[in-house]
């Protein structure tokens, strides 16, 4: 792979409808989209406005903590399985969606009945499997590595826009019947998602792919500090979800707000759909995806100054247009700096820990049931603390010829190692970073006899047991790298 | 990985089912508590909104009904769900924890808001009877209070007599 394809552009939409899978995955996408978007929303009508939250807290607290067992205990145990398993993915996708409409019927008829908490936390589980599932899915069902980009925004824009439609057809449902009514619409949507799903051809996870390679792609810098940027930002949708459920529950405010939040939340989601490509024309993805970090945290300082249902559909909507925004960025920097590890299990495993921040954002919020302004402005200071560190990460990064995020193959190759030091791997540290200078004297400026030398130290160094040795190695060929981008950079 | 599987998939499992029958059942005493002051709960609030100028059925939104617990245990969930469950037809019951939730904070004098009801539920004092104290909040200066006592057995209770009028105690922070 040359340096030159990682700046290749993307493909256009078009091109995604020849992936006969992935043409496959969307009317499922829409019908889980629909489902959940009818799902949230009769929320208005149920128990969770009637009771106080002192007296509900330690029971939602628990079904929380609950939510976040299957992703850490039973997903490195079972997701395996699953990943041998010819369809096995496809499974995990039909069963969420099965179980959500056997769940959301019973629910239909106990949403003032304390049966509201394991049964909307079981919905609330079997959707977060779906994410993993699907997003783990995708990449076997693309045919062209290039198109995965393309069919993940595909995926979300028929979503966004399956959700907008369908808060609309509940708001309509909510005018002449109660509440209970768009859990059954809602059924009959996930039901009709499980009998599409079966029309999605059976999937294998790719295990060709080394665990080595897997793990050291997924350990690079750009993906660390992406992983943690998205983290964030799911973090504070669960936080969001609740602090201002429960603040539009303590302020009076009557359910239609929450019925507006969430109709917003979905316009927000579908408008990124469109505001991403445009951004991406623009930007770098790890600088759009502080972007969308920026713009929640402003929204959430003007929400804390004066908490209004206005600033709080407004929060809601930044939330949905960032959490787009930010997710296909996201999938761009793992196309990018992952080829491998996209389609492996590690990457499942990253889905897994995003699902697992928006439980810990949502626990946050149960637990230490903050005043209104005060949550808010922590979460202000959460987004813009995490926003000025990526700033001031790709602000240091440039100055030694990059950004976060390495663009070119040398200082990627040498960040790899690096990490590989840092996590005690000396030896294939050395081998990469001799790699990296190597790559660095292919497309840029590298004295040669400097080259020799590190080559020569390399060889002493790998066969030594002086730690001290592979850390000379590693500055010797980091200063190379540096130096090399520099020039190429000038 | 096979082995790891086979012994951890059904031990979490097992904590699963075991914390939710916990969460999801009381004993038989427990049970019979939670009837008790529902019943209890429930024959003080017909009284009160069945006196008060509330429509009930009359619109298509039923008329609030907002209920803050005094004391410092507050009315537990259970209670709240039965609440809220029983008047499903007539009002729409909710149990508050900010009195900001009741009340137009906006307006001079902190009225509660239309069409609804504000009351204040004390704690039950059993002995041979039910005691339980009840404040009903219009506005900062108008609130009124009451102790009710009540008779009964197990999910059965009723109001004995007129409920005697007290002093305001709960709701006089709101003023």
């Amino acid at each position: 792979m040359t340096v030159k394809e990682f700046d290749r552009p993307y493909p256009a939409d078009r091109s995604v409808l020849g992936d006969r899978g992935a043409r496959s995955l969307l009317p499922v996408q829409a019908l889980h989209s629909a489902g959940e978007a009818l799902f949230a929303l009769s929320l208005v009508g149920s128990l969770f406005f009637n009771v106080s939250v002192d007296a509900a807290r330690p029971r939602i607290l628990f079904y929380l903590v609950l939510t976040m067992a299957p992703f850490a205990v039973l997903a490195p145990l079972i997701g395996p399985v699953i990943d041998r398993l010819r369809g096995g993915h496809r499974a995990v996708l039909l069963l969420s969606l099965g179980l959500r409409a056997v769940v959301a019927l019973l629910l239909a008829s106990q949403l003032k009945t304390l049966l509201l908490y394991p049964e909307a936390f079981v919905i609330v589980v079997a959707a977060k499997v779906y994410v993993v599932g699907r997003n783990s899915l995708v990449p076997s069902l693309v045919g062209d590595r290039d198109h995965l980009v393309v069919v993940n925004s595909r995926l979300a824009r028929t979503g966004a826009a399956s959700g907008v439609v369908a808060v609309l057809l509940g708001l309509a449902v909510l005018r002449v019947a109660d509440a209970s009514w768009l859990l059954r619409v809602g059924a009959m949507f996930y039901a009709l998602g499980a009998i599409s799903a079966l029309r999605i051809p059976g999937d294998q996870i790719e295990t060709k792919t080394p665990p080595i390679v897997e793990s050291t792609e997924m350990h690079g810098p750009g993906i660390q500090s992406a992983t943690i940027g998205m983290a964030g930002l799911r973090m504070a949708t669960g936080f969001v979800i609740f602090h201002v459920g429960f603040a539009l529950k303590t302020s009076g405010q009557p359910a239609w707000i929450v019925a507006g939040i969430a109709a917003t939340g979905a316009v927000g989601g579908f408008a990124g759909t469109f505001v991403a490509p445009w951004l991406h024309r623009r930007w770098h993805e790890q600088q759009v995806l502080t972007a969308s970090l920026i713009l929640p945290a402003v929204l959430a300082a003007l929400a804390a100054l004066r908490f209004h249902s206005s600033t709080a559909i407004a929060l809601a909507a930044s939330l949905g247009l960032a959490g787009s925004i930010g997710r296909r960025a996201f999938d761009s920097v793992i196309q990018t700096e992952a080829p491998h590890a996209r389609r492996g299990r590690a990457y499942a495993g990253l889905e897994t820990r995003l699902e697992i921040a928006w439980v810990i954002g949502s626990l946050v919020a149960v637990l230490a049931r903050l005043p209104n302004w005060l949550g808010l402005a922590i979460l202000t200071a959460s987004l813009g603390a995490l926003s000025l560190n990526r700033i001031f990460a790709a602000a240091a990064a440039a100055r030694v010829g990059t950004v976060a995020g390495a663009t070119t193959l040398p200082l990627r190759l040498m960040a790899t190692a690096e990490t590989l030091a840092a996590r005690g791997d000396r030896q294939q540290a050395m081998l990469v970073a001799l790699s990296a200078a190597e790559a660095a004297a292919v497309v840029g400026t590298v004295a040669p006899e400097r080259l020799v030398e590190l080559q020569q130290r390399s060889r002493d160094a790998v066969f030594g047991d002086d730690p001290s040795d592979a850390k000379a190695v590693l500055r010797l060929a980091h200063n190379l790298v540096a130096e090399s981008s520099e020039r190429t950079a000038r | 990985m096979a082995l790891r599987l086979r012994i951890c998939a059904p031990c979490v499992i097992a904590v699963f089912a075991l914390a939710s029958v916990l969460i999801g059942c009381g004993s038989d005493s427990e049970v019979q508590d939670t009837d008790r002051d529902v019943a209890i709960y429930r024959s003080i609030i017909a009284d009160v909104a069945g006196h008060s100028d509330l429509e009930p059925n009359d619109s298509e939104d039923l008329p609030l009904l907002f209920i803050e617990a005094f004391g410092a245990d507050g009315i537990g969930l259970e209670v709240q769900v039965e609440v809220v469950a029983s008047f499903i037809e007539q009002y729409e019951i909710r149990f508050i924890d900010d009195r900001e939730e009741a009340i137009e904070i906006d307006l001079p004098g902190l009225p509660v808001r239309p069409n609804s009801l504000f009351l204040g539920l004390g704690p039950i004092v059993l002995d041979r009877t039910a005691e339980v104290r009840s404040e009903r909040y219009l506005s900062t200066d108008a609130i009124s209070a009451y102790r009710y006592s009540l008779a009964g057995r197990g999910a059965s209770w009723s109001i004995v007599g007129a409920p005697e009028e007290i002093e305001p105690e709960g709701f006089v922070s709101a003023s």
